[in-house]
């Protein structure tokens, strides 16, 4: 059993290493203009039509798609940038038995669009398709 | 071997231009099947999504069990099934499918060494596959060293009398001449080949190999383009 004294200095030093990491953590998401967001709409097969209804949210970092996440993908971090009034974003989505699915997209003030990649390797084939999303801002209830 | 006759006099060469007509229009056939059942599932609007992979799965692997059995029977539309799944899977499939009919048509050579004729044709007949028995039955009835010779003239096939000497030349050659589903198909052939005893299993099987490939060679090639 450490003395006392030992304990306070090391609990003082475990909080002293620690307090930076809480302010950069905190900047990270406050320079993240998607954190928070969260879009709902319908997505499909390229080139079809209307499949279903997803949502897909940003937070903390991670990107998640409602209705991917049923079928085991993801959340997984996402990537941004600016371009002009516009913010591009990526995410690649891993499930442990269906392949990954890899989205891009385009925020345009309250308006998602972008498109995700099926790619799943099988015995009788590689899966690979294309879909897309366009999504309205949807503020928390 | 004797193939006298079957040798026939001189062949018109009119018959070798209707089997390249027959071939050529095979290849049409499966260019078109591509193009068309690629529109169809575009205009029908199907999706496919990771939510219904266990369905995909097992449908392709039922499709698949059942192409084995229905390409190793005779007069059973198993070739038709082929096609689709080519047609359906990327060149992944094409090798499975390759390696299915390998397979299917091993089981039918098989049947047909190993199962007794008065078996086989019982089996045929309780279900109901009289056309497939009353082949057998006939093709039973014909001596050993006239069976090719008899094969080859129920498909009507006018082939130079030197092919026939080669008793391997001609299973490769019924296997892929168009029509030879008047002689029960790939199942048919396979069953009376491996009835007649003049191939052995490891002979059978590397015919049989070759024989096939061309169509997924085929099919692989156009995917490509």
């Amino acid at each position: 059993m450490l003395p006392f004294i030992h304990q306070v200095i090391f609990c003082a030093v475990l909080f002293f290493l620690s307090v930076p990491m809480v302010p950069a953590d905190t900047q990270l998401i406050k320079d993240d203009p998607l954190d928070g967001l969260k879009f709902q709409g319908q997505t499909g097969e390229q080139g079809k039509g209307d499949h279903h209804l997803d949502t897909i949210t940003f937070r903390n970092g991670k990107f998640r798609s409602l209705d991917c996440e049923e079928w085991g993908f993801g959340p997984a971090p996402y990537q941004f940038e600016r371009a002009g009034d516009s913010l591009h974003f990526s995410a690649t989505l891993p499930s442990p038995d269906r392949g990954t699915l890899k989205w891009k997209g385009t925020i345009n003030g309250d308006i998602a669009e972008g498109n995700f990649r099926w790619q799943h390797k099988r015995w009788y084939g590689d899966i690979d398709r294309q879909y897309w999303f366009k999504g309205t801002r949807k503020k928390d209830e | 071997m004797q193939t006298s006759d079957h040798s026939g006099g001189s062949r018109p060469p009119t018959s070798w231009v209707a089997t390249v007509i027959k071939l050529a229009v095979i290849v049409l056939v499966i260019i078109l099947a591509n193009i068309a059942v690629s529109d169809l599932v575009d205009r029908l609007g199907i999706q496919i999504w990771p939510e219904y992979m266990e369905i995909l799965d097992r449908a392709i692997l039922v499709a698949m069990v059942l192409y084995i059995l229905l390409m190793s029977l005779p007069f059973l539309p198993g070739v038709e099934i082929g096609f689709m799944l080519m047609v359906m899977l990327g060149p992944k499939g094409v090798a499975i499918v390759y390696i299915c009919t390998v397979l299917a048509l091993m089981i039918s050579f098989s049947v047909g060494r190993l199962i007794p004729l008065h078996h086989l044709v019982s089996l045929l007949e309780w279900l109901h596959f009289k056309r497939a028995a009353s082949l057998l039955t006939s093709f039973s009835e014909v001596p050993p060293e006239n069976r090719l010779g008899y094969l080859t003239d129920r498909v009507s096939v006018k082939v130079v009398p030197s092919i026939l000497k080669h008793r391997y030349l001609t299973l490769a050659l019924l296997l892929n001449l168009p029509g030879n589903a008047l002689i029960g198909g790939g199942g048919g052939i396979g069953m009376m080949a491996g009835m007649s005893r003049l191939y052995s299993y490891p002979v059978c099987f590397l015919i049989v190999a070759a024989a096939v490939l061309p169509v997924p060679m085929f099919f692989i090639l156009s995917k490509s383009l």
